[in-house]
């Protein structure tokens, strides 16, 4: 079972709740929704459209898109990049159709 | 012991690749020499459109030749390149736009594309995806675009399967004319004939052999989005040039429209040029407004030859009876598979199925 906490000597921020896929999470001021996440134990933040295959953080830095989450108002962003607010409400991006399947 | 092909291709991008193909079929001995592995410059990375209406008037009979060579290609390969034969829609944002619009597609009729005129009304009634902010547009069903990425690994298939040694990683560095040699990093290739597909590069092998070929070079960018729902089914392209638009089979958008990145063939750069791109995107979005929420995943450059009419060089090099060059044409990657079967058939029976003599290579060569 995967795991990740805070490492000690940090010192996490204001508490934030925001919520992914209606499931309210707890993050910290200043956390990375995909840091939050993993903390919560979601590893998978996303589908792919054709073989359904989870994906979540990978490359860490904003490269390579994998952990792309849907939050309002603001459409895709990277979960590894994109920092929690109070009420944040995060989704899995709108599923692909792929003709190529 | 020394080793004489028929043909000794220098270049292994659309056009030659598919020179290839027409010599291997008339049974000539081809080897292709590429500096880097083959295909991996202006026909990778260019944006795919197999559109008409951004081609000049003198080039819409070959695009139409080109697009039906298109059409055989994914029965011919056995294997799916991403062709869609969807139509496309060529805007216009301004009245001075407009004016050029219908003056290039009166002149693109002339030389037998047949296209029908949108206002603003029509236009919003048949694809309310495009801005209203479009004054007039013009609708042509040839327009169509293809996978640049899946084009080359199935093209290479059929390239080797027929017979034609593939070397790659061989930088060719001189070419005599005297007995048909052309030195590499990798050695000496010896042939027959030589074909000069080399691109943007072009003008570096024929220097090799003391001929100054005219060529300019461009920089273009091409940005790709995130996956969308699907709303674009037409390509879109424009009344100056500057937007080339297409949504592929992933949901993602492409972009381009020859903005131009910084490089040069010397220092090989071929870096995004933010300050344009950012008016490449802009016009994108206005044309579509759709598309302003859209992450841009990637933008991009390539290098395209330009020749001073912006037509292709295609035939003998001046002064040389053996050495041939088919380089250059806006819209190469369109008008490829077709330029390349034309340099095969003149090498190898000293006659085309479509005329070239407008693309004579010493056109510029003044004595
Ligand atoms: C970013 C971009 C977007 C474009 N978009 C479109 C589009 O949407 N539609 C369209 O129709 N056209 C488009 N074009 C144009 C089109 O891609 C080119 O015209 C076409 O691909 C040229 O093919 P080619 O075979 O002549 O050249 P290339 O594909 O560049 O191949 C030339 C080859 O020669 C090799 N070579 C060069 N020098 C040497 C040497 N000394 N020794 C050995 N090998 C050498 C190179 O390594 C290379 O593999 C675009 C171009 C770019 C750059």
């Amino acid at each position: 079972m995967f795991s990740a906490r805070l490492i000690s000597g940090i010192e996490a921020g204001r508490p934030i709740q925001f919520t992914y896929q209606g499931q309210s999470i707890q993050g910290f001021e200043g956390e990375s929704i995909a840091s939050a996440l993993m903390r919560a134990g979601i590893i998978g933040v996303r589908t792919t459209p054709r073989l359904q295959d989870r994906r979540g953080y990978y490359c860490g830095m904003g490269i390579c898109w994998e952990c792309s989450v849907e939050v309002n108002g603001q459409g895709v962003v990277r979960a590894c990049s994109f920092p929690v607010s109070d009420g944040l409400v995060v989704q899995e991006p709108v599923a692909m159709t792929d003709e190529r399947a | 012991m020394k080793q004489t092909y028929d043909v000794v291709v220098i270049g292994g991008g659309t056009f030659g690749l598919f020179a290839c193909l027409t010599l291997a079929a008339s049974g000539k001995t081809v080897v292709l020499i590429d500096r880097g592995a083959i295909w991996i410059e202006a026909s990778a990375v260019n944006a795919g459109s197999l559109a008409v209406q951004n081609k000049l008037p003198a080039l819409v009979p070959y695009t139409l030749w080109a697009l039906d060579i298109w059409r055989t290609l994914q029965d011919r390969l056995g294997a799916q390149i991403g062709l869609r034969h969807t139509g496309g829609y060529k805007v216009a944002l301004s009245e001075d736009e407009a004016q050029r619009l219908e003056q290039v597609a009166r002149e693109q009729e002339e030389k037998g594309l047949s296209v029908s005129r949108l206002d603003r009304q029509a236009l919003r009634t048949q694809a309310s995806w495009i801005s209203a902010e479009v004054v007039a547009a013009t609708y042509s069903t040839q327009d169509s675009f293809a996978s640049p990425t899946r084009l080359g690994p199935v093209l290479r298939i059929a390239v080797e399967k027929a017979g034609v040694h593939i070397v790659e990683h061989a930088e060719v560095t001189g070419v005599r004319a005297r007995d048909l040699c052309v030195e590499t990093t990798r050695g000496p290739f010896y042939g027959r004939s030589i074909a000069i597909t080399s691109g943007a590069w072009s003008a570096q092998i024929a220097a090799m052999l003391g001929n100054d070929l005219p060529i300019l070079l461009d920089v273009n960018m091409v940005s790709v989005t995130e996956p969308a729902p699907r709303t674009i089914p037409q390509i879109v392209t424009h009344a100056r040039g500057v937007l080339t638009l297409k949504q592929v089979s992933n949901g993602s958008c492409l972009i381009g429209g020859g903005w131009q990145g910084i490089g040069t063939l010397a220092d090989r750069l071929k870096n995004v040029d933010y300050d344009q791109l950012i008016h490449n995107l802009r016009l994108a979005a206005r044309v579509i407004p759709g598309l302003a929420p859209l992450n841009i995943l990637r933008s991009w450059a390539g290098y395209e030859g330009v020749t001073p009419d912006s037509l292709p060089y295609l035939g003998r090099l001046p002064g040389h009876s053996d050495i041939y060059i088919a380089a250059c044409a806006r819209g190469g990657f369109t008008l490829g598979p077709l330029m390349g079967q034309l340099l095969g058939e003149f090498i190898a029976t000293g006659t085309t199925s479509r005329p070239i003599d407008l693309f004579n290579p010493g056109r510029f060569t003044h004595v």
